[in-house]
Protein backbone atom coordinates (compact mmCIF):
# COMPACT_ATOMS: atom_id res chain seq x y z
CA UNK A 1 0.00 0.00 0.00
CA UNK A 2 1.23 3.45 -0.86
CA UNK A 3 2.70 5.11 2.20
CA UNK A 4 0.45 8.16 2.18
CA UNK A 5 -2.65 6.06 1.53
CA UNK A 6 -1.72 3.83 4.44
CA UNK A 7 -1.55 6.92 6.60
CA UNK A 8 -5.04 8.02 5.66
CA UNK A 9 -6.57 4.57 5.97
CA UNK A 10 -4.99 4.10 9.41
CA UNK A 11 -6.13 7.56 10.46
CA UNK A 12 -9.68 6.72 9.42
CA UNK A 13 -9.82 3.54 11.47
CA UNK A 14 -8.08 5.21 14.38
CA UNK A 15 -10.62 8.03 14.41
CA UNK A 16 -13.55 5.61 14.18
CA UNK A 17 -12.28 3.56 17.10
CA UNK A 18 -11.49 6.71 19.03
CA UNK A 19 -15.13 7.69 18.71
CA UNK A 20 -16.38 4.27 19.76
CA UNK A 21 -14.10 4.04 22.74
CA UNK A 22 -14.58 7.68 23.62
CA UNK A 23 -18.36 7.48 23.63
CA UNK A 24 -18.27 4.26 25.58
CA UNK A 25 -16.13 5.90 28.24
CA UNK A 26 -18.50 8.87 28.26
CA UNK A 27 -21.50 6.67 28.97
CA UNK A 28 -19.64 4.69 31.64
CA UNK A 29 -18.65 7.88 33.42
CA UNK A 30 -22.19 9.25 33.31
CA UNK A 31 -23.49 5.97 34.66
CA UNK A 32 -21.04 5.67 37.54
CA UNK A 33 -21.48 9.33 38.45
CA UNK A 34 -25.23 8.92 38.69
CA UNK A 35 -24.87 5.64 40.52
CA UNK A 36 -22.50 7.19 43.06
CA UNK A 37 -24.86 10.09 43.59
CA UNK A 38 -27.81 7.78 44.06
CA UNK A 39 -25.96 5.59 46.54
CA UNK A 40 -24.67 8.49 48.56
CA UNK A 41 -28.12 10.05 48.84
CA UNK A 42 -29.62 6.77 49.95
CA UNK A 43 -26.92 6.12 52.49
CA UNK A 44 -27.71 9.49 53.98
CA UNK A 45 -24.33 11.09 53.50
CA UNK A 46 -25.93 14.13 51.86
CA UNK A 47 -28.40 14.98 54.60
CA UNK B 1 -44.54 13.27 44.59
CA UNK B 2 -42.90 10.64 46.73
CA UNK B 3 -40.64 8.04 45.21
CA UNK B 4 -39.60 4.81 46.76
CA UNK B 5 -35.95 4.93 47.61
CA UNK B 6 -34.08 3.64 44.60
CA UNK B 7 -30.69 2.15 44.98
CA UNK B 8 -28.53 1.99 41.92
CA UNK B 9 -28.67 -1.76 41.94
CA UNK B 10 -32.44 -2.08 41.92
CA UNK B 11 -32.82 0.38 39.07
CA UNK B 12 -30.58 -1.38 36.65
CA UNK B 13 -29.57 -4.85 37.84
CA UNK B 14 -31.78 -7.01 35.63
CA UNK B 15 -31.19 -4.83 32.58
CA UNK B 16 -27.48 -4.32 33.00
CA UNK B 17 -26.50 -7.90 32.33
CA UNK B 18 -28.52 -8.14 29.14
CA UNK B 19 -27.19 -4.83 27.96
CA UNK B 20 -23.60 -5.75 28.76
CA UNK B 21 -23.96 -8.98 26.83
CA UNK B 22 -25.35 -7.12 23.87
CA UNK B 23 -22.48 -4.67 24.15
CA UNK B 24 -19.95 -7.47 24.01
CA UNK B 25 -21.72 -9.00 21.05
CA UNK B 26 -21.72 -5.69 19.19
CA UNK B 27 -18.04 -5.19 19.92
CA UNK B 28 -17.02 -8.63 18.71
CA UNK B 29 -19.23 -8.36 15.65
CA UNK B 30 -17.67 -5.01 14.81
CA UNK B 31 -14.11 -6.24 15.11
CA UNK B 32 -14.91 -9.30 13.04
CA UNK B 33 -16.68 -7.26 10.36
CA UNK B 34 -13.82 -4.85 10.04
CA UNK B 35 -11.19 -7.57 9.80
CA UNK B 36 -13.20 -9.54 7.26
CA UNK B 37 -13.93 -6.47 5.15
CA UNK B 38 -10.29 -5.42 5.07
CA UNK B 39 -9.08 -8.91 4.37
CA UNK B 40 -11.36 -9.87 1.52
CA UNK B 41 -11.50 -6.62 -0.42
CA UNK B 42 -9.17 -6.08 -3.34
CA UNK B 43 -7.77 -2.59 -3.99
CA UNK B 44 -10.10 -0.49 -6.06
CA UNK B 45 -9.28 0.34 -9.64
CA UNK B 46 -9.39 4.08 -9.07
CA UNK B 47 -9.12 4.59 -5.36
CA UNK B 48 -6.56 1.95 -4.55
CA UNK B 49 -6.43 1.10 -0.90
CA UNK B 50 -8.24 4.27 0.05
CA UNK B 51 -11.36 2.24 -0.66
CA UNK B 52 -10.93 0.63 2.75
CA UNK B 53 -11.86 3.91 4.40
CA UNK B 54 -15.34 3.38 3.05
CA UNK B 55 -15.88 0.49 5.43
CA UNK B 56 -16.01 2.99 8.29
CA UNK B 57 -17.17 6.12 6.48
CA UNK B 58 -20.20 4.67 4.69
CA UNK B 59 -21.68 2.70 7.61
CA UNK B 60 -21.11 5.74 9.81
CA UNK B 61 -22.95 7.88 7.27
CA UNK B 62 -25.82 5.40 7.12
CA UNK B 63 -26.16 5.44 10.91
CA UNK B 64 -26.03 9.23 10.87
CA UNK B 65 -28.91 9.25 8.43
CA UNK B 66 -30.88 6.75 10.50
CA UNK B 67 -30.40 8.33 13.90
CA UNK B 68 -32.38 11.57 13.41
CA UNK B 69 -35.45 9.50 12.67
CA UNK B 70 -34.99 7.80 16.01
CA UNK B 71 -35.02 11.24 17.60
CA UNK B 72 -38.13 12.06 15.57
CA UNK B 73 -39.89 8.90 16.69
CA UNK B 74 -39.26 9.35 20.41
CA UNK B 75 -40.01 13.08 20.24
CA UNK B 76 -43.38 12.40 18.65
CA UNK B 77 -44.01 9.67 21.19
CA UNK B 78 -43.21 12.04 24.01
CA UNK B 79 -45.58 14.73 22.80
CA UNK B 80 -48.25 12.11 22.49
CA UNK B 81 -47.82 10.12 25.69
CA UNK B 82 -45.85 12.58 27.82
CA UNK B 83 -43.72 9.84 29.34
CA UNK B 84 -40.35 10.99 30.59
CA UNK B 85 -38.76 7.77 29.29
CA UNK B 86 -39.46 8.83 25.72
CA UNK B 87 -37.82 12.19 26.29
CA UNK B 88 -34.73 10.48 27.70
CA UNK B 89 -34.63 8.10 24.74
CA UNK B 90 -34.91 11.00 22.33
CA UNK B 91 -32.06 12.77 24.08
CA UNK B 92 -29.90 9.65 24.09
CA UNK B 93 -30.59 9.13 20.39
CA UNK B 94 -29.67 12.73 19.67
CA UNK B 95 -26.38 12.46 21.53
CA UNK B 96 -25.46 9.26 19.69
CA UNK B 97 -26.58 10.81 16.42
CA UNK B 98 -24.28 13.74 17.03
CA UNK B 99 -21.35 11.40 17.66
CA UNK B 100 -21.99 9.46 14.46
CA UNK B 101 -22.56 12.62 12.42
CA UNK B 102 -19.32 14.09 13.65
CA UNK B 103 -17.51 10.86 12.90
CA UNK B 104 -18.96 10.78 9.39
CA UNK B 105 -17.72 14.30 8.78
CA UNK B 106 -14.19 13.60 9.96
CA UNK B 107 -13.98 10.34 8.02
CA UNK B 108 -15.30 12.13 4.95
CA UNK B 109 -12.50 14.65 5.25
CA UNK B 110 -9.92 11.92 5.73
CA UNK B 111 -11.22 10.27 2.57
CA UNK B 112 -11.49 13.56 0.72
CA UNK B 113 -7.99 14.88 1.24
CA UNK B 114 -6.11 12.19 -0.69
CA UNK B 115 -8.94 11.78 -3.17
CA UNK B 116 -9.78 15.37 -4.07
CA UNK B 117 -6.69 17.09 -2.68
CA UNK B 118 -8.73 19.22 -0.29
CA UNK B 119 -10.05 18.62 3.19
CA UNK B 120 -13.45 20.10 2.30
CA UNK B 121 -15.18 20.64 -1.01
CA UNK B 122 -18.77 21.56 -0.15
CA UNK B 123 -19.88 18.26 -1.58
CA UNK B 124 -23.66 17.83 -1.29
CA UNK B 125 -23.70 14.89 1.09
CA UNK B 126 -20.97 16.18 3.37
CA UNK B 127 -22.47 19.65 3.48
CA UNK B 128 -25.90 18.42 4.44
CA UNK B 129 -24.28 16.16 7.04
CA UNK B 130 -22.58 19.25 8.43
CA UNK B 131 -25.91 21.05 8.69
CA UNK B 132 -27.44 17.99 10.34
CA UNK B 133 -24.57 17.99 12.82
CA UNK B 134 -25.28 21.62 13.64
CA UNK B 135 -29.00 20.94 14.04
CA UNK B 136 -28.16 18.20 16.53
CA UNK B 137 -25.71 20.43 18.38
CA UNK B 138 -28.51 22.98 18.64
CA UNK B 139 -30.77 20.31 20.14
CA UNK B 140 -28.16 19.36 22.72
CA UNK B 141 -27.48 23.01 23.54
CA UNK B 142 -31.17 23.60 24.14
CA UNK B 143 -31.25 20.72 26.60
CA UNK B 144 -28.15 22.03 28.33
CA UNK B 145 -29.59 25.52 28.69
CA UNK B 146 -33.05 24.64 29.98
CA UNK B 147 -33.30 23.37 33.52
CA UNK B 148 -36.98 22.72 34.13
CA UNK B 149 -37.64 19.10 33.30
CA UNK B 150 -41.06 19.37 31.64
CA UNK B 151 -40.14 22.44 29.67
CA UNK B 152 -36.89 20.87 28.54
CA UNK B 153 -38.68 17.70 27.42
CA UNK B 154 -41.44 19.50 25.56
CA UNK B 155 -39.15 22.00 23.86
CA UNK B 156 -36.68 19.27 22.93
CA UNK B 157 -39.47 17.29 21.35
CA UNK B 158 -40.61 20.26 19.25
CA UNK B 159 -37.05 21.11 18.22
CA UNK B 160 -36.25 17.46 17.54
CA UNK B 161 -39.28 17.00 15.32
CA UNK B 162 -38.64 20.12 13.30
CA UNK B 163 -34.96 19.36 13.04
CA UNK B 164 -35.59 15.84 11.82
CA UNK B 165 -38.11 17.06 9.26
CA UNK B 166 -35.54 19.55 8.01
CA UNK B 167 -32.80 16.96 7.45
CA UNK B 168 -34.15 15.61 4.15
CA UNK B 169 -35.14 19.13 3.11
CA UNK B 170 -31.61 20.36 3.70
CA UNK B 171 -30.18 17.42 1.77
CA UNK B 172 -32.42 18.15 -1.19
CA UNK B 173 -31.71 21.85 -1.32
CA UNK B 174 -27.96 21.45 -0.86
CA UNK B 175 -27.87 18.84 -3.60
CA UNK B 176 -29.59 21.20 -6.04
CA UNK B 177 -27.29 23.95 -4.93
CA UNK B 178 -24.25 21.81 -5.65
CA UNK B 179 -25.33 20.40 -8.98
CA UNK B 180 -25.75 23.93 -10.21
CA UNK B 181 -22.17 24.67 -9.28
CA UNK B 182 -20.78 21.34 -10.49
CA UNK B 183 -18.60 19.60 -8.01
CA UNK B 184 -17.05 16.19 -7.46
CA UNK B 185 -19.37 13.49 -6.25
CA UNK B 186 -19.11 11.31 -3.20
CA UNK B 187 -17.73 7.79 -3.40
CA UNK B 188 -19.85 5.36 -5.37
CA UNK B 189 -20.34 2.11 -3.59
CA UNK B 190 -21.99 -0.18 -6.09
CA UNK B 191 -19.07 -2.45 -6.94
CA UNK B 192 -20.27 -5.93 -5.88
CA UNK B 193 -16.85 -6.91 -4.56
CA UNK B 194 -17.35 -4.49 -1.73
CA UNK B 195 -20.98 -5.12 -0.90
CA UNK B 196 -20.34 -7.90 1.62
CA UNK B 197 -17.87 -5.83 3.58
CA UNK B 198 -20.19 -2.86 3.58
CA UNK B 199 -23.23 -4.85 4.65
CA UNK B 200 -21.35 -6.55 7.45
CA UNK B 201 -20.03 -3.27 8.77
CA UNK B 202 -23.41 -1.62 8.33
CA UNK B 203 -24.95 -4.17 10.68
CA UNK B 204 -21.99 -3.89 13.02
CA UNK B 205 -22.38 -0.14 13.25
CA UNK B 206 -26.11 -0.55 13.74
CA UNK B 207 -25.58 -2.87 16.70
CA UNK B 208 -23.07 -0.47 18.18
CA UNK B 209 -25.47 2.44 17.74
CA UNK B 210 -28.32 0.55 19.39
CA UNK B 211 -26.04 -0.36 22.26
CA UNK B 212 -24.89 3.24 22.68
CA UNK B 213 -28.42 4.59 22.71
CA UNK B 214 -29.59 2.00 25.18
CA UNK B 215 -26.55 2.51 27.41
CA UNK B 216 -26.90 6.29 27.33
CA UNK B 217 -30.57 5.90 28.16
CA UNK B 218 -29.65 3.70 31.08
CA UNK B 219 -27.32 6.37 32.39
CA UNK B 220 -30.07 8.97 31.96
CA UNK B 221 -32.48 6.81 33.97
CA UNK B 222 -29.94 6.61 36.76
CA UNK B 223 -29.42 10.36 36.62
CA UNK B 224 -33.14 10.86 36.91
CA UNK B 225 -33.38 8.46 39.84
CA UNK B 226 -30.55 10.32 41.54
CA UNK B 227 -32.32 13.63 40.91
CA UNK B 228 -35.54 12.33 42.44
CA UNK B 229 -33.67 10.97 45.41
CA UNK B 230 -31.90 14.27 45.93
CA UNK B 231 -35.19 16.11 45.74
CA UNK B 232 -36.80 13.78 48.23
CA UNK B 233 -33.87 14.11 50.59
CA UNK B 234 -33.94 17.89 50.35
CA UNK B 235 -37.69 18.09 50.88
CA UNK B 236 -37.56 15.64 53.71
CA UNK B 237 -39.94 13.27 51.95
CA UNK B 238 -37.29 10.56 52.00
CA UNK B 239 -37.92 6.88 51.51
CA UNK B 240 -38.25 3.98 53.83
CA UNK B 241 -34.61 3.67 54.81
CA UNK B 242 -34.29 6.66 56.99
CA UNK B 243 -37.65 8.31 57.32
CA UNK B 244 -37.49 12.00 57.94
CA UNK C 1 -66.41 27.30 14.23
CA UNK C 2 -66.16 30.54 12.32
CA UNK C 3 -66.86 32.63 15.38
CA UNK C 4 -63.80 31.24 17.09
CA UNK C 5 -61.60 31.77 14.07
CA UNK C 6 -62.46 35.42 13.60
CA UNK C 7 -62.03 35.86 17.33
CA UNK C 8 -58.54 34.39 17.07
CA UNK C 9 -57.77 36.63 14.13
CA UNK C 10 -58.83 39.71 16.03
CA UNK C 11 -56.72 38.65 18.97
CA UNK C 12 -53.76 38.03 16.70
CA UNK C 13 -54.08 41.49 15.23
CA UNK C 14 -54.36 42.93 18.70
CA UNK C 15 -51.19 41.18 19.79
CA UNK C 16 -49.38 42.29 16.66
CA UNK C 17 -50.53 45.86 17.13
CA UNK C 18 -49.47 45.88 20.75
CA UNK C 19 -46.05 44.53 19.86
CA UNK C 20 -45.57 47.06 17.12
CA UNK C 21 -46.74 50.06 19.07
CA UNK C 22 -44.66 49.21 22.07
CA UNK C 23 -41.76 48.87 19.67
CA UNK C 24 -42.67 52.10 17.98
CA UNK C 25 -42.98 53.99 21.20
CA UNK C 26 -39.47 52.85 21.80
CA UNK C 27 -38.51 53.96 18.33
CA UNK C 28 -34.98 53.51 19.50
CA UNK C 29 -35.68 49.81 19.40
CA UNK C 30 -36.33 49.67 15.68
CA UNK C 31 -33.76 52.29 14.80
CA UNK C 32 -30.98 50.60 16.70
CA UNK C 33 -31.62 47.20 15.15
CA UNK C 34 -31.68 48.72 11.67
CA UNK C 35 -28.50 50.63 12.45
CA UNK C 36 -26.92 47.35 13.48
CA UNK C 37 -27.96 45.70 10.23
CA UNK C 38 -26.45 48.53 8.21
CA UNK C 39 -23.28 48.38 10.27
CA UNK C 40 -22.97 44.67 9.61
CA UNK C 41 -23.46 45.36 5.92
CA UNK C 42 -20.65 47.87 5.97
CA UNK C 43 -18.40 45.40 7.77
CA UNK C 44 -19.09 42.90 5.01
CA UNK C 45 -18.03 45.55 2.57
CA UNK C 46 -14.71 45.94 4.33
CA UNK C 47 -14.21 42.22 4.70
CA UNK C 48 -15.01 41.32 1.11
CA UNK C 49 -14.09 44.45 -0.85
CA UNK C 50 -13.00 46.74 -2.35
CA UNK C 51 -12.98 44.95 -5.69
CA UNK C 52 -16.24 46.00 -7.33
CA UNK C 53 -17.06 42.65 -8.88
CA UNK C 54 -16.32 40.75 -5.71
CA UNK C 55 -18.67 42.80 -3.59
CA UNK C 56 -21.32 42.90 -6.31
CA UNK C 57 -21.30 39.10 -6.29
CA UNK C 58 -21.41 39.05 -2.52
CA UNK C 59 -24.25 41.56 -2.26
CA UNK C 60 -27.22 39.18 -1.93
CA UNK C 61 -25.44 37.13 0.73
CA UNK C 62 -24.23 40.15 2.65
CA UNK C 63 -27.65 41.79 2.66
CA UNK C 64 -29.35 38.62 3.76
CA UNK C 65 -26.86 37.86 6.53
CA UNK C 66 -27.00 41.42 7.82
CA UNK C 67 -30.78 41.14 8.11
CA UNK C 68 -30.39 37.71 9.68
CA UNK C 69 -27.94 38.73 12.39
CA UNK C 70 -29.87 41.86 13.28
CA UNK C 71 -33.18 40.04 13.04
CA UNK C 72 -32.09 37.56 15.69
CA UNK C 73 -32.10 40.37 18.21
CA UNK C 74 -35.52 41.52 17.08
CA UNK C 75 -36.98 38.02 17.39
CA UNK C 76 -35.80 37.53 20.94
CA UNK C 77 -37.05 40.95 21.90
CA UNK C 78 -40.49 40.30 20.46
CA UNK C 79 -41.13 38.13 23.48
CA UNK C 80 -39.51 40.53 25.88
CA UNK C 81 -42.65 42.58 26.49
CA UNK C 82 -44.58 39.62 27.83
CA UNK C 83 -41.60 38.21 29.66
CA UNK C 84 -41.03 41.42 31.57
CA UNK C 85 -44.65 41.80 32.55
CA UNK C 86 -45.24 38.12 33.19
CA UNK C 87 -48.11 38.45 30.77
CA UNK C 88 -47.38 35.26 28.87
CA UNK C 89 -48.91 33.01 31.50
CA UNK C 90 -52.06 35.12 31.45
CA UNK C 91 -52.29 35.24 27.68
CA UNK C 92 -52.23 31.50 27.20
CA UNK C 93 -55.14 30.96 29.54
CA UNK C 94 -57.65 31.98 26.89
CA UNK C 95 -58.77 29.13 24.62
CA UNK C 96 -57.42 29.27 21.10
CA UNK C 97 -55.13 32.07 22.15
CA UNK C 98 -51.91 30.19 21.57
CA UNK C 99 -52.33 30.21 17.81
CA UNK C 100 -53.30 33.85 18.08
CA UNK C 101 -50.12 34.60 20.00
CA UNK C 102 -48.03 32.97 17.30
CA UNK C 103 -49.92 34.69 14.51
CA UNK C 104 -49.68 38.03 16.27
CA UNK C 105 -45.95 37.68 16.84
CA UNK C 106 -45.49 36.59 13.23
CA UNK C 107 -47.30 39.65 11.95
CA UNK C 108 -45.36 42.02 14.16
CA UNK C 109 -42.01 40.44 13.34
CA UNK C 110 -42.81 40.36 9.65
CA UNK C 111 -43.62 44.05 9.64
CA UNK C 112 -40.40 44.72 11.53
CA UNK C 113 -38.20 42.62 9.24
CA UNK C 114 -39.83 43.99 6.10
CA UNK C 115 -39.12 47.56 7.10
CA UNK C 116 -35.58 46.56 8.02
CA UNK C 117 -35.17 44.85 4.64
CA UNK C 118 -36.22 47.97 2.79
CA UNK C 119 -33.49 49.98 4.46
CA UNK C 120 -30.81 47.30 4.23
CA UNK C 121 -31.52 46.51 0.58
CA UNK C 122 -31.42 50.20 -0.31
CA UNK C 123 -28.09 50.66 1.44
CA UNK C 124 -26.77 47.40 0.04
CA UNK C 125 -27.65 48.26 -3.54
CA UNK C 126 -25.68 51.48 -3.20
CA UNK C 127 -22.72 50.19 -1.22
CA UNK C 128 -22.26 47.04 -3.26
CA UNK C 129 -22.95 48.66 -6.62
CA UNK C 130 -25.71 46.28 -7.50
CA UNK C 131 -27.15 46.62 -10.99
CA UNK C 132 -30.90 46.62 -10.62
CA UNK C 133 -32.31 44.26 -13.21
CA UNK C 134 -35.44 44.69 -15.30
CA UNK C 135 -37.02 41.89 -13.30
CA UNK C 136 -36.85 43.86 -10.04
CA UNK C 137 -40.50 43.17 -9.11
CA UNK C 138 -39.64 39.49 -9.11
CA UNK C 139 -36.73 40.33 -6.84
CA UNK C 140 -39.13 41.97 -4.44
CA UNK C 141 -41.14 38.77 -4.50
CA UNK C 142 -38.09 36.75 -3.55
CA UNK C 143 -37.32 39.15 -0.72
CA UNK C 144 -40.87 38.77 0.53
CA UNK C 145 -40.73 34.98 0.40
CA UNK C 146 -37.36 34.89 2.10
CA UNK C 147 -38.59 37.20 4.82
CA UNK C 148 -41.59 34.94 5.42
CA UNK C 149 -39.33 31.95 5.95
CA UNK C 150 -36.97 33.89 8.19
CA UNK C 151 -39.74 35.37 10.32
CA UNK C 152 -41.63 32.09 10.65
CA UNK C 153 -38.68 30.12 11.93
CA UNK C 154 -37.23 33.03 13.88
CA UNK C 155 -40.45 33.72 15.75
CA UNK C 156 -40.85 30.04 16.55
CA UNK C 157 -37.39 29.43 17.96
CA UNK C 158 -37.34 32.74 19.79
CA UNK C 159 -40.36 31.56 21.79
CA UNK C 160 -37.96 29.12 23.44
CA UNK C 161 -34.64 30.91 23.26
CA UNK C 162 -35.99 34.10 24.80
CA UNK C 163 -37.01 32.12 27.88
CA UNK C 164 -33.81 30.17 28.33
CA UNK C 165 -30.34 30.91 29.56
CA UNK C 166 -27.90 32.37 27.03
CA UNK C 167 -30.67 33.46 24.69
CA UNK C 168 -28.37 35.43 22.38
CA UNK C 169 -26.40 32.28 21.70
CA UNK C 170 -29.22 29.78 21.65
CA UNK C 171 -31.41 31.49 19.08
CA UNK C 172 -28.78 31.64 16.32
CA UNK C 173 -27.59 28.15 17.22
CA UNK C 174 -31.08 26.74 16.77
CA UNK C 175 -32.25 29.00 13.96
CA UNK C 176 -29.39 29.23 11.50
CA UNK C 177 -29.08 25.56 10.52
CA UNK C 178 -32.85 25.41 10.09
CA UNK C 179 -32.68 28.39 7.73
CA UNK C 180 -30.28 26.73 5.29
CA UNK C 181 -32.92 25.64 2.76
CA UNK C 182 -34.65 29.03 2.81
CA UNK C 183 -31.31 30.82 2.60
CA UNK C 184 -30.08 28.71 -0.32
CA UNK C 185 -33.31 29.10 -2.26
CA UNK C 186 -33.50 32.85 -1.67
CA UNK C 187 -29.84 33.34 -2.60
CA UNK C 188 -29.97 31.28 -5.76
CA UNK C 189 -33.19 32.92 -6.92
CA UNK C 190 -31.74 36.36 -6.21
CA UNK C 191 -28.47 35.61 -7.97
CA UNK C 192 -30.39 34.23 -10.92
CA UNK C 193 -32.50 37.35 -11.25
CA UNK C 194 -29.54 39.69 -10.77
CA UNK C 195 -27.57 37.83 -13.39
CA UNK C 196 -30.27 37.89 -16.03
CA UNK C 197 -31.31 34.32 -15.25
CA UNK C 198 -30.22 32.69 -18.48
CA UNK C 199 -31.18 29.22 -17.30
CA UNK C 200 -34.56 29.98 -15.79
CA UNK C 201 -33.33 28.62 -12.49
CA UNK C 202 -34.66 31.53 -10.51
CA UNK C 203 -38.21 30.34 -11.10
CA UNK C 204 -37.40 26.87 -9.84
CA UNK C 205 -35.75 28.20 -6.71
CA UNK C 206 -38.67 30.56 -6.14
CA UNK C 207 -41.07 27.65 -6.28
CA UNK C 208 -38.84 25.74 -3.85
CA UNK C 209 -38.81 28.75 -1.57
CA UNK C 210 -42.59 28.85 -1.55
CA UNK C 211 -42.68 25.14 -0.71
CA UNK C 212 -40.21 25.64 2.15
CA UNK C 213 -42.23 28.54 3.51
CA UNK C 214 -45.39 26.46 3.49
CA UNK C 215 -43.76 23.46 5.16
CA UNK C 216 -42.11 25.51 7.90
CA UNK C 217 -45.18 27.64 8.46
CA UNK C 218 -47.42 24.61 8.98
CA UNK C 219 -44.85 22.78 11.10
CA UNK C 220 -44.16 25.72 13.41
CA UNK C 221 -47.84 26.56 13.71
CA UNK C 222 -48.55 23.01 14.85
CA UNK C 223 -45.57 22.86 17.17
CA UNK C 224 -46.05 26.27 18.77
CA UNK C 225 -48.72 24.97 21.10
CA UNK C 226 -46.23 22.58 22.70
CA UNK C 227 -43.68 25.33 23.08
CA UNK C 228 -45.78 28.07 24.59
CA UNK C 229 -47.86 26.06 27.03
CA UNK C 230 -44.96 24.90 29.18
Amino acid sequence: MEASNLLFVSAAYAVAWAMFIGYFVHVRRATSRARALLDSVNSGSLR
Amino acid sequence: MAHAALSSTTVTAPRTNRLAMFGWFAFVFLVASQIIAIAISPPDRDMGDLQKILYVHVPSAWMSMLAPFTVLYFSLLYLWKKREEDDLLAAASAEVATAFSGLTLVLGMIWGKPTWGVWWAWDARMTSMLVQFLILVGYLSLRALVDERDRRAQWSAAVGILGAINVPIVYMSVRWWRTLHQIQSSPATVDPAYVIGLRLNAFAFLFVMIYFIRARYGAALLERAAEHALQDAALGTGGSNHGS
Amino acid sequence: MTGGLSHDWRRARAIAWKDLTSERRSKAGFNSVVALAVTILVMFGFALGPDAQAIRDAAPGAIWLAVLFAGVLAFNRSYQVELDGGALEQLILYPGSRRAIFAGKLLANFAFVSLMLVVVVAVGVILFQVHIPAAWPALLGILFLGAVGLVTLGTFYAAMASRSRAREVLLPLLLFPMLVPVLLAAMEATKGLLGGDAMGDAGNWARLLIAFDVVFFVATFLAFESVIEV
